[in-house]
């Protein structure tokens, strides 16, 4: 199972890497990692969207925004899940995300038994 | 002469004038001969200003005022005369005499009073000393009036000056009115800034804060991993992560707290002494944080981030609150104008906001340049003004620039100036002398 993250925070390599480890060395989860929403659709465009299962992306980034980049992967490969993360866990952008095909909203810090739940779920 | 008066009545009249005090009999009575009378009502006017010389008038009854227009300059009555001046000189009457009650005149024309001048010369001097008398007392009449309005004149000063002394300390009190509200204006304008900084200190704080918690928790479950693990490569790895993540803990530590020293920095009333600051450091730092607080104010808004730091950029003595508070609205006008070019949804369009530093000439250079809706030539002049605003009203105080432009010119001897093209692009330069 693929998982692209999207950040503009370098850091969150290394973060999710060691909480996934042990699902990625059991080669349950393989992660890759895109700086900025361009990266993202550059990713994604290499790599068949088939390959990879979910998208988890910032929303505030620098040049194109999480919402940008979701609406792209949303008309490109409409049956790839994206989920937002945000430290604004504000109505306004919740609602936003799912009217523009997100299938989940997180908020900053992130509970990541949460997101083990949801990625697996999928 | 009149019928109703006299021959010897009009010779006792003559005898009383002082002018013909000395004249021998015969020439009174010669003169008397010639003389006319007439009757003046109260009011009528005698002689009128500019009129023509040609006669004398002694008055035989009643009372007349000598004026001119409405300054009286004597009031005579029985037995005086007046109007010899101008028969003497032959200019037009420089006074008007105007009967007070009922007078009346004798008349004696000019040719008459010179035939008794040329039999009796010695007439001359009692006219000069008449002369001379009236002359008095017309110059004390005029020296009176001259002093009544130098007193007028300096009462009149007196008043304009205490008037104009009060208007001068109703102005101070203005003017002290007008400070206070300056610096009101300039503490609002901080706030403004402030407040549109929270939003950005608040997200620029929970990101590393996040980091923080993050790593910290993660290491707490390695260390639990570290000590049931056995296997040496397994143990490695974990105290590899460990540090890495120590180190992570204490960068990211740092990035708040440099972010939370800023914010104090910025909003504390005044720095008392210029300080060496990174401006590389506070250029990345306040981008940031505008960045920040405009992405918190309108979610749609983004735009990449450039930065061009001069690698060797020295130190520079300044006061780092009001740079900041320069640099922090050099950045919100640049991601403003962006967001305003954006909205008008040309396809294609990049936002884009960046900072280059430089040393040029001992001066450290930042160029602050925004690919927006640029600023149109004829405003380029007035950007600098207080209160001018292009924003909807309530979005800027139009102080921004203004103050920018003090603290960098006044405070720090230095340049800010402004390079655009509508629609292409505006870029500020801050130059600061090393
Ligand atoms: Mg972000």
């Amino acid at each position: 199972m693929k998982v692209l993250i999207v950040d503009d925070e370098l850091d969150v390599e290394q973060l999710y890497r060691q909480r996934f480890r042990k699902e990625i060395k059991a080669g349950e989860l393989e992660m890759m990692f895109a700086f900025s929403a361009t990266d993202a659709m550059s990713v994604l465009a290499e790599l068949a969207p088939m390959d990879i299962v979910l998208v988890l992306s910032d929303i505030n980034m620098p040049g194109l925004t999480g919402f940008d980049l979701l609406k792209f992967t949303k008309e490109k490969y409409p049956h790839l899940n994206v989920v937002m993360v945000s430290a604004y866990g504000d109505a306004d952008n919740m609602n936003r995300a799912s009217s523009l095909g997100a299938s989940g909203f997180l908020v900053k810090p992130i509970d990541f038994t949460l997101l083990k739940e949801k990625i697996f779920s999928i | 002469m009149s019928n109703s008066i006299s021959f010897d009545f009009l010779i006792k009249v003559l005898r009383k004038v002082f002018l013909f005090q000395n004249l021998p009999d015969h020439l009174v009575k010669q003169l008397s001969e010639s003389i006319t009378t007439q009757e003046f009502e109260a009011g009528k006017a005698i002689i009128e200003k500019g009129d023509e010389g040609n006669a004398m008038f002694v008055i035989i009854s009643g009372k007349v005022k000598i004026h001119d227009g409405n300054e009286v300059v004597a009031e005579i009555n029985e037995g005086n005369f007046f109007g010899e001046m101008a028969l003497l000189d032959g200019e037009p009457r420089s006074m008007s005499v105007t009967a007070i009650e009922h007078t009346v005149v004798a008349i004696i024309n000019r040719n008459d009073f010179f035939n008794v001048l040329n039999d009796f010369p010695a007439i001359s001097k009692n006219i000069i000393t008449q002369l001379t008398r009236h002359l008095r007392a017309q110059n004390d009449v005029l020296i009176a009036q001259w002093r009544s309005r130098e007193k007028e004149l300096n009462d009149l000063v007196e008043k304009r000056t205490e008037e104009l002394a009060n208007k001068n300390s109703e102005l101070m009190l203005v003017l002290d009115n007008l400070k206070l509200s300056q610096q009101q204006l300039v503490q609002q304008e901080k706030l403004a800034s402030l407040g549109q900084l929270t939003a950005g200190i608040a997200h620029e704080i929970k990101n590393p804060l996040n980091f923080v918690n993050n790593f910290s928790q993660l290491s707490l479950e390695l260390l639990e991993e570290f000590k049931e693990l056995t296997d040496e490569t397994e143990r490695a790895e974990i105290l590899t992560d460990l540090k890495n993540n120590l180190e992570k803990i204490n960068n990211h530590g740092k990035r708040a707290d440099s972010i939370v020293k800023n914010m104090l920095n910025h909003s504390r009333t005044r720095n008392d002494d210029k300080q060496l600051a990174d401006l590389n450091k506070m250029s990345d730092e306040f981008l940031h944080l505008a960045y920040h607080g405009m992405f918190a104010n309108n979610p749609d808004f983004s735009c990449y981030m450039k930065t061009n730091f001069a690698e060797k950029l020295p130190k520079v003595n300044v006061f780092s609150q009001d740079i900041s508070r320069v640099l922090l609205n050099l950045f919100n006008n640049a991601m403003y104008a962006v967001n305003k070019r954006k909205k008008l949804g040309v396809m294609g369009y990049e936002p884009s906001v960046s900072v280059t530093t430089s040393t040029v000439n001992n001066c450290v250079l930042i160029e602050v340049e925004d690919n927006g809706t640029g600023i149109p030539e004829t405003m380029k002049d007035k950007i600098f003004e207080p209160f001018f605003t292009t924003k909807p009203s309530g979005e800027g105080t139009g102080l921004g620039l203004s103050l920018s432009y003090d603290i960098i010119t006044q405070s720090h001897k230095g340049k800010l100036s402004v390079e655009s093209v509508v629609g292409q692009y505006t870029k500020f330069i801050i130059q600061i002398p090393v």
